[in-house]
């Protein structure tokens, strides 16, 4: 038994059984969430390539599988990386049930998680360009509303990650090439061109940021949430691979200094785009292109404590969007118009998903008592410590989401003709938003109790530490 | 110098990549998509094995079948071409295809495959993406994304023979023909 068989190829069977079985929708959760939270305790509890007795027997995982002279290999040290991809994947997949996704989603999610925990263990690692198209690809479909036509987003986000594989491709063919090349300074310089260009689509870096905000106005909230919130958390692993292979990237001061300056494009962007934005849906497209900022900065600072919070960043990242876009898969399911105006009162009929959407949203913002807090600042510390020019450039895009969410704020306690019912949320809804609140809390306010375990993650980059 | 046999798929290339582009006639497109498949076998047989090279081939094909068999006879999809848009179209092509083989020199110095391969794949790709931006359409926009993508995989052949990354590009083409005939079931209503 291999660790990618128990950690691709399990899960990769139950996604397709779930697909044919689909239309049971709790059953397929229950199996998908079970599968998938059963998958990430086994990565935190067995050690691979070590034995392991089983009554009279023994058994031993180990950590390669080769397919078509290719390896899939999942060490010992990614272990914490596999558990944390199927953990978030149970998280989505249990919060799914009061969303209103398609029937489609939970088995897509679970085989996207598989290809993403596929692609960060392929080797050599620049093939995981091709799987993590595949994964795109099987996204679609969780994306479709009933009755709607397909949007520009959607295609848009398809036609992005499509023309990314090619400059990844080439980027690795070129590093692999550089070595024998008669100019091989040259060569090492095109493909840095060609991978800046394929992070650029991948990640929606700028200027290849407008599919963001158009998915996540056009895709189901929920199905747009976990596609933003998990896709750029691989992408950001794969890259994190890569500079830990190649140590003389991390040396280029001309890409840690276009990193900065996109980071700080992609903050002040995003921060100031959701300030002036009326549509809910797109607020949160605005608020992943100030996180993806944050990660190129983290990246930037090259230094233990940028590597630190480049991973601790993702944690609340992922739980906040996850929770935002489930109070708007709520609100839009009741049919609400999507405009912040249109919020008026709505705190007092669905107070919890209210609560739950600001959490999420100060969360992004850098709220003390919130994780983004504990998360951003050293950030902001390494990047004074290097310029103050970009703490105020950062500070600005940092308060338009402040001003987004404090505007959302006044809105939604002002009534209009006290026309306004109390209505109930269902218990499922409670629980599920308490659920995400109180996590949120415990991290900002416990980060070394609650997030820092998740810095296991980097003892798979060994050059990083 | 290429010999006429190496250019033959280039023109085949250019050909019904360019029916592609400016007619919107259903039939039409999916028979110059599998013509785009026969001159993109054609010219990666220059490097790569023939049993290799017919999975591309075989891959194109089965894109075309797929989405050919989505469509149906009273589709609202179906619509007739404009002689005006057919003529701009023409034109642009034809602009773009002068610029394409104006950087193909430098292309040449930096990827070391054969002439005809560059020249066919980057024939592909920009008219692949001249096809993504212009259309509105989904379906037109998963003809260019093939085409492109087309394009590309002739331009890696030339550098890369290994067969699991042969597996995973026929599993994307095949994937986005599957999305294809998704987008055109959600524009139908069909999906639930």
């Amino acid at each position: 038994m291999s660790a990618p068989i128990i950690w691709i190829g399990i899960p990769m069977i139950f996604s397709l059984i779930l697909f044919f079985i689909r239309a049971s929708r709790v059953i397929t959760l229950i199996i998908g969430g079970g599968i998938s939270a059963f998958l990430a305790l086994l990565a935190l509890t067995f050690k691979i390539e070590s034995v392991f007795p089983l009554g009279p027997l023994s058994m031993e995982i180990s950590s390669t599988l080769t397919i078509l002279g290719r390896n899939f290999v999942i060490t010992d040290s990614e272990r914490f990386i596999v558990a944390f991809m199927f953990s978030m994947c149970a998280f989505w997949i249990f919060g799914s049930r009061i969303s209103g996704t398609n029937s489609f989603f939970v088995p897509n999610v679970l085989a996207i998680i598989t290809l993403f925990v596929a692609a960060l263990s392929v080797q050599p690692f620049l093939y995981a360009a091709l799987i993590i198209e595949i994964a795109v690809l099987i996204s679609i479909p969780i994306f479709f509303q009933r009755g709607q036509p397909v949007k520009q987003g959607i295609i848009r986000f398809l036609v992005f990650q499509t023309l990314a594989i090619p400059f990844i491709l080439f980027s690795g063919w070129g590093f692999a090439a550089a070595p024998s090349s008669i100019n091989s300074q040259a060569t090492y310089f095109q493909a840095g061109v060609l991978l800046a260009i394929g992070l650029g689509l991948w990640l929606a870096i700028f200027p290849f940021h407008t599919w963001v905000p158009l998915l996540a106005r056009d895709g189901h909230p929920y199905s747009a949430g976990f596609i933003l919130s998990m896709l750029p958390t691989t992408i950001l692993i794969f890259f994190l691979d890569f500079l830990n292979t190649f140590s003389w990237l991390r040396e280029q001061s001309i890409l840690l200094s276009i990193s900065q300056n996109l980071g700080i494009v992609m903050i002040v962007m995003g921060g100031l785009f959701a300030a002036f934005q009326r549509e809910l849906t797109r607020l949160i497209g605005y608020a992943v292109m100030v996180e993806i900022g944050f990660s190129l900065l983290a990246m930037s600072l090259n230094q233990i404590i940028g590597w630190q919070s480049y991973i601790l960043v993702m944690i609340p990242r992922i739980i906040g969007i996850a929770i935002c876009t489930l109070a708007i898969s709520i609100w839009k399911n009741k049919e609400l118009n999507m405009d912040i105006d249109g919020f008026h009162g709505e705190f007092y009929k669905s107070t919890f998903a209210m609560v739950g959407f600001l959490v999420g949203w100060f969360t992004f913002s850098g709220l003390p008592l919130l994780p983004g807090f504990p998360t951003k600042l050293p950030i902001l510390i390494g990047l004074s410590q290097i310029t103050l020019t970009s703490i105020i450039f950062v500070s600005i895009g940092l308060f338009g989401l402040f001003v987004a969410g404090f505007r959302f704020l006044a809105i939604i306690f002002s009534t209009r003709n006290n026309e306004d019912k109390i209505e109930t949320e269902s218990l499922l809804q409670k629980i599920f938003f308490s659920f995400g609140v109180v996590l949120l809390l415990a991290m900002g306010i416990f980060p070394s109790l609650v997030l820092n375990p998740f810095l296991e993650i980097l003892s798979a980059f060994a050059n990083l530490n | 110098m290429s010999s006429l046999i190496d250019i033959l798929p280039v023109l085949l290339a250019g050909l019904s990549s360019l029916i592609l582009f400016i007619n919107k006639k259903w039939r039409w497109n999916i028979l110059a998509m599998a013509a785009i498949y026969v001159s993109v076998f054609w010219m990666v047989l220059q490097v790569w094995p023939t049993g290799l090279a017919v999975v591309k081939l075989i891959a194109g094909w089965m894109a075309g079948a797929i989405l050919g068999s989505a469509i149906k006879e009273d589709s609202k999809l179906l619509i007739e071409d404009k002689k005006v848009e057919q003529r701009f179209k023409l034109v642009i092509v034809l602009i773009i295809w002068i610029f394409s083989f104006s950087i193909m020199q430098s292309i040449k110095i930096r990827l070391p495959i054969p002439d005809t391969l560059i020249w066919g794949g980057v024939l592909l790709i920009i008219t692949g993406i001249l096809q993504i931006g212009m259309s509105i359409r989904p379906i037109r926009i998963i003809f260019g994304l093939l085409t492109a993508f087309s394009g590309f995989e002739v331009l890696y052949a030339g550098v890369e023979q290994s067969v699991l990354v042969a597996g995973f590009l026929v599993i994307i083409t095949l994937g986005i023909s599957l999305v294809g005939v998704l987008f055109i079931q959600q524009e139908e209503g069909e999906i639930v």
